[in-house]
């Protein structure tokens, strides 16, 4: 096992390389360098200021030494100070981690819980009008936009009813993570990132569960006598899991990508927010230590899923 | 009724490859006609089609009122029968949302099935390539396939977005050179079985050229797959494209898109809710309809495979 | 957005004798009136919510960038003088009196008696020494060329010295005496934030690094002070800081104007408008600008709750700049053919369509509110007259052509492009307007929307690949505008990026921006000789100015707009909340 994990590491870092190569060239070729961008129209500035703070970006070295830096600061989980904020990116992204892994991990908490067993019933029910409905149900929501849904959302729960608000962590004045006033904003955000999982899962689940049904190896208990609550347990449920954890990285890529969303539509403050923000200000050190952050958490995960997966279905083995 | 097949575990298990045959078509357009969901899904799409291909004609001469033309006086105007450039009511500068959501229909659609052909172009070339020629070859593509996965790569669009000034043709390129990993895989996966076939291996020995092995008897059976994936795609890539507008990142005004005519909706919460619906729902019944029509054709291509569908969003 | 209050100060217009009422919009009654009773007294205590669309960055002046930065510790660090928020003229603040010497060379700021920080130390000289050497040694400040003309200024930022020569602290500190090279008309109101803007406390910052040194290595960029303000000498204490969420400040017992009423000023981090339009209607907030097109609908869905402001703009413009050297349009170098363009484009209909009457056209550079403003009655309005836009087009030698387009000297077809940022709806507007109306006078124009930093990079004066450009300035209260006009600022990255060249109006802007007389009335007829040739040389069209506009909570009592102050909050000490 520690060779595997071993060997997969030494994987990533070429995969590692050529994410933070492709987002570097990009960075660099876009117009306007960030000095520019920072005071485009202070009139008074003179070039050799501009050319000072240049200097003091680490802008001025040639593109090949910057890129050499920016696989230094990689390896070492430093990336430079912001731009703007004149602290290090890299303490800005962990302290806005905890606000964003709140609604993330409970979106995908209430993602599985519902949409696992929204699965299980539609493939007992196969056929009949349950299955027909939760199926419709998942295909639509997994066609309707995040972002309107958000929007939905917020015209009729907050405005129109009130009874969320429109947005934000908490009201102003309050100050609490676990407190009725938090858990009452974080619904919001909540049920646009548990939608992934309730649009996703069942269909997954459903299919699983059929298949494995029709295998010998139920036949076989069945035919043993098992009650079927211990089939279902013990044979069904264990291999129907696989693809949920299978798929877990999928899952991952779409709350990243809702991330930027759902923090905009929900005026969160979290990473999707700094990067949003950093971007329009061509703030190097968080974009690009957002993107190595986000494709390392992507990559890690990818191989917790290998071994989780070695793990649950002794068919694979872990080499 | 056998097992049910899954398409679930990343790459799709191979199903018994077939040559695809004129049997085979016209067998899969009969189950098609007998398939009333997929039927009115396929039909839906038509119409979007043809409405947005005559959104020219129809602005000028039946709702006279072009697409960027305002009226300040009607802003805010809610949908009402009386004049049918206001069927669907007025966006905040008094413009015909009706006449704007034809416009939209264009941008979507196309973005949706160009940026369809694009990932499928190199999806499949990348895939039956590296899966013919195997070796090297192969682990270049890996790597770039493992690679493009593991990034963020919305987080790349919207630098994309951000950077360059997108428009309804460069964005389905870009969108297609990040999103052809899933069939890259497929199409692998599927010429690594293929190529061991005793008709291909029948066609090397009389010295068929690789080209025409892959073209003549490897591609034509990787198709029927591929259409299904293919649809639901198209509705994956108008999600994205709506998504990218909604940020600002996408296509950008004065030329509509249903994704950037809802960036300015928060603008309209209290006075025109009008104007968040419609373009949202049109968003949801065109991906609805993809997934459907992909779902039908799965159906419909290989009964056996029923019941499954693998669409990430 | 915090721009709207910075603006808010700078503003306001009426000159009207409501200044022992509530909050009255400019030009126009309130919404909802709701006229308070005089037998409203105001009371202690409360807390006001501030709404801005831009995160907090640095809460430490020297190296502040944005103005959401710089709204934020405004509150805690000030600068010497304040603008008088009737006149605009400079006023007595921190010091008492100032002075520049007849020859220019030297200013000279008194302070007044009994000054102390929050923390009960008093304010002396030191700390205005302190933060311009703070300026001075920082790589990542954006404001050294305020000081740049400083007596000694070089030799500190070398390391030569361990101290700027030109600025001496005498009598115990309450009296700042700087020595300038050479004359510098704007010096007194430049130089009296240090460089910085706002000054800060010596004794903590000294701590974090000491200013008597020829280190240079050293520098005030980095430590845990610049996210936590120690003192205050403004009306807020810092209190604490969520960042991306909000500042808290709590009241400044010694605020040398009063301590404030209000116990709690926060500033709130909202995503975009949109969110502090909803936070104002919810009355999340107390007070946060919006949008022109977003007036009406707060108006109707805000008017229980909330009071509209309207402040005239002071210190901004929007203008289509016309590239004088352009290889793609020769003829934008024929002042006839410019004085045609803006003949041909109806900008009292954009003021009135677009900004839906929150603005008012200008004529030249100099906003209507400075005291700079020329004599209107000899600018030219440039009414919208296509006819005469034609008639300058053919004397300046255009023949129409077959299809309606005119070709110009040279035979080529006048065709071009304007351009402008993706994203402003407002600027869209216009150029979709532009490209219309100048088909009417035979003009063809290519709309072009670029990335703002695209934009940035296409509008500088190396670059002649431009023909139309629609963009704003924003300006100061400093009317001095030698980096735009002058025809030295045309090289690269400078901001004369339409090569703007005209030598009695470069002698004017050195007059007025050097000297040697740099009192008000040689200034003002020197900017007067400017405005009146770029108004008839029209290197740009100028557009408009747009009002900012404020919603407030009727809760928030106090506030008294005036056409002047250079913060909103001019009198915030004296707001307070009806509960």
């Amino acid at each position: 096992m520690g060779r595997f994990v071993a060997r997969r590491l030494l994987q990533a870092i070429p995969t590692m390389f050529g994410i933070m190569l492709v987002s570097f060239i990009l960075l660099r070729v876009s117009p306007a360098d960030p000095v520019k961008l920072m005071v485009p129209s202070d009139t008074e500035i003179t070039e050799a200021d501009k050319d000072r703070l240049r200097a003091a970006f680490g802008l001025d070295k040639p593109l090949p030494v910057q890129f050499i830096d920016f696989t230094v600061q990689a390896a070492t989980l430093d990336f430079g100070k912001s731009f703007y904020y004149h602290r290090p990116a890299r303490d800005m992204i962990f302290e806005r981690i905890p606000n964003s892994i709140q609604p993330v991990v409970l979106g995908l908490l209430v993602g599985v819980f519902l949409g696992i067993p929204l699965g299980f019933i539609a493939a007992l029910n196969r056929g009949r009008r349950t299955d027909h409905g939760i199926r419709v149900t998942s295909v639509v929501l997994n066609a309707t936009p995040d972002f309107f849904l958000g929007l939905l959302f917020v015209l009729f729960l907050a405005i129109q009813f009130k009874w969320f608000p429109i947005g934000s962590m908490n009201v102003v004045g309050v100050d609490c993570t676990l407190c009725w006033d938090r858990a009452w904003h974080l619904v919001g955000p909540v049920l646009l990132y548990a939608n992934a999982g309730i649009a996703f899962y069942p269909r997954l689940i459903r299919t699983e569960v059929l298949e494995v049904l029709g295998q010998d190896f139920v036949r076989t208990a069945r035919a043993k006598g098992l009650r079927e609550r211990v089939v279902m347990s013990g044979h069904v449920l264990r291999n129907a899991l696989i693809p949920v954890v299978t798929n877990f990285g999928g899952i991952l890529t779409i709350v990243f990508a809702g991330n930027v969303i759902v923090e905009r539509v929900f005026n969160w403050p979290g990473l999707g927010r700094l990067f949003f923000d950093s971007l329009i200000q061509k703030d190097y050190p968080i974009i690009q230590a957002s993107l190595v952050m986000g494709a390392g958490l992507l990559l890690i995960s990818y191989i917790l899923r290998d071994i989780t997966y070695a793990l649950i279905d002794p068919r694979i083995k872990v080499r | 009724m056998a097992a049910p097949a899954i398409a679930a575990r990343g790459i799709v298990r191979t199903s018994e490859a077939r040559r695809a045959g004129a049997g085979f078509w016209s067998d899969a357009w009969w189950r098609l006609r007998h398939d009333p969901t997929t039927m009115i899904a396929i039909s839906v799409i038509v119409l979007l089609v043809v409405l947005a291909a005559s959104a020219d004609l129809l602005a000028d001469n039946f709702f006279k009122w072009s697409f960027s033309r305002q009226d300040l006086t009607q802003s805010y105007r809610k949908p009402t029968l009386d004049d049918p450039a206001f069927w669907f009511g007025a966006d905040n500068l008094g413009r015909s949302q009706i006449v704007r959501l034809l416009y939209g229909a264009r941008v979507s659609l196309f973005v949706g099935f160009f940026g369809m052909l694009v990932t499928m172009t190199i999806g499949v070339t990348m895939g039956v390539t590296s899966g013919y020629f195997r070796g090297k070859w192969d682990d270049v593509v890996v790597w770039l396939v493992s690679t493009l996965n593991s990034i963020p790569t919305f987080f790349l669009l919207l630098i994309i977005g951000f950077m360059f000034r997108l428009n309804a043709i460069v964005l389905p390129l870009f969108l297609g050179a990040l999103g052809w990993l899933g069939i890259c895989n497929l199409a692998r996966g599927q010429t690594f079985s293929l190529r061991e076939r005793d008709y291909v291996t029948a066609a090397r020995t009389i010295g068929a050229s690789h080209t025409r092995i892959m073209f003549r008897h490897i591609f034509p059976n990787v198709i029927p797959l591929l259409i299904v994936i293919a649809m639901i795609d198209v509705g994956g890539l108008i999600l994205t494209e709506s998504a990218l507008s909604f940020l600002g990142f996408g296509i950008q005004p004065p030329q509509p898109s249903w994704g950037n005519m809802l960036s300015d909706a928060p603008q309209f919460y209290f006075r025109g809710a009008h104007l968040i619906y419609f373009p949202g729902i049109l968003i949801s019944i065109t991906v609805l309809c993809a997934y459907l029509i992909g779902d039908g054709l799965r159906d419909a291509l290989d009964p056996r495979l029923r019941g499954s569908f693998s669409a990430d969003k | 957005m915090r721009r709207y209050l910075a603006i808010l100060g700078a503003v306001l217009l009426v000159a009207t004798a409501c200044s022992q009422q509530p909050p009255t919009g400019g030009q126009e009654p309130t919404t909802a009136g709701a006229p308070v009773a005089a037998a409203d007294k105001p009371v202690a205590g409360g807390r006001i919510v501030e709404g801005a669309i831009s995160d907090i960055k640095t809460l430490q002046p020297v190296i502040s960038t944005d103005t959401a930065s710089s709204g934020a510790w405004s509150s805690f660090y000030t600068s010497l003088l304040r603008s008088n928020p009737d006149t605009g003229d400079l006023e007595p603040g921190l010091a008492e009196k100032f002075e520049l010497s007849k020859d220019g060379l030297t200013v000279t700021y008194t302070l007044r008696s009994g000054l102390v920080w929050s923390d009960g130390q008093p304010f002396t000289g030191e700390d205005y020494k302190y933060t311009a050497e703070a300026v001075a040694r920082s790589p990542k400040t954006v404001r050294k060329s305020t000081l740049q003309d400083v007596v000694g200024w070089k030799d500190y930022v070398d390391g030569k010295a361990d101290e700027v020569k030109g600025i001496q602290v005498k009598e115990s500190g309450r009296v700042i005496e700087i020595s300038l090279t050479k004359a510098f008309c704007p010096a007194l109101r430049n130089l009296s934030g240090a460089g910085a803007g706002g000054i800060l406390p010596k004794h903590h910052f000294v701590k974090v690094w000491n200013n008597k040194t020829t280190d240079t290595k050293t520098n005030i960029d980095d430590n845990p002070l610049n996210i936590a303000p120690p003192a205050s000498i403004g009306p807020f204490v810092f209190k604490e800081w969520k960042p991306g969420v909000q500042v808290t400040m709590t009241r400044n017992d010694k605020y040398y104007r009063g301590a404030p009423l209000l116990d709690e000023y926060i500033i709130k981090v909202y995503a975009d408008q949109v969110a502090v339009k909803a936070a104002l209607l919810t009355g999340e907030i107390s007070y946060g600008g919006v949008q022109p097109a977003d007036v009406e609908e707060v108006k109707t869905a805000g008017s229980e709750i909330l009071n509209f402001h309207r402040f005239p703009g002071v210190s901004s413009y929007v203008f289509i700049s016309w590239n004088g050297k352009a290889t793609k349009a020769p003829w934008l170098g024929d002042k006839r053919v410019r004085q045609a363009l803006t003949y041909g484009l109806d900008v009292s209909s954009i003021v009135k369509n677009v900004l839906l009457g929150y603005g008012v056209q200008v004529y030249a550079h100099t906003p209507k509110a400075s005291w700079a403003y020329p004599d209107e009655s000899k600018l030219t309005k440039y009414a919208f007259d296509q006819k005469k836009a034609k008639e300058l087009l053919e004397q300046a030698g255009a023949k129409m052509g077959p299809d309606g387009v005119y070709r110009w000297t040279n035979g080529q077809p006048m065709q071009m492009r304007i351009e402008t940022n993706q994203g402003n709806k407002v600027r869209e507007t216009i150029l979709q307007i532009a490209q219309e109306q100048y088909k009417a006078i035979g003009v063809k124009i290519d709309p072009l929307l670029e990335s703002f930093p695209a934009l940035l990079d296409r509008s500088v004066p190396q670059n002649l690949d431009h023909e139309g450009v629609i963009l704003g300035w924003s300006l100061g209260l400093e009317p001095d505008m030698y980096s735009i006009w002058h025809s030295g600022q045309s090289g690269k990255d400078q901001f004369n990026w339409v090569h703007y060249s005209n030598p009695e109006v470069d002698k004017a802007i050195e007059a007025g921006r050097n000297g040697p007389d740099c009192s008000t009335p040689a200034r003002k007829a020197a900017y007067n000789t400017v405005n009146q040739h770029l108004n008839a040389d029209v290197p740009y069209t100028f557009l408009y100015t747009g009002d900012s506009l404020v919603f407030f909570n009727k809760a928030v009592r106090g506030i008294e707009p005036k056409p002047y102050s250079t913060a909103s909050a001019w009198n915030i000490e004296k707001w307070w909340l009806k509960r």
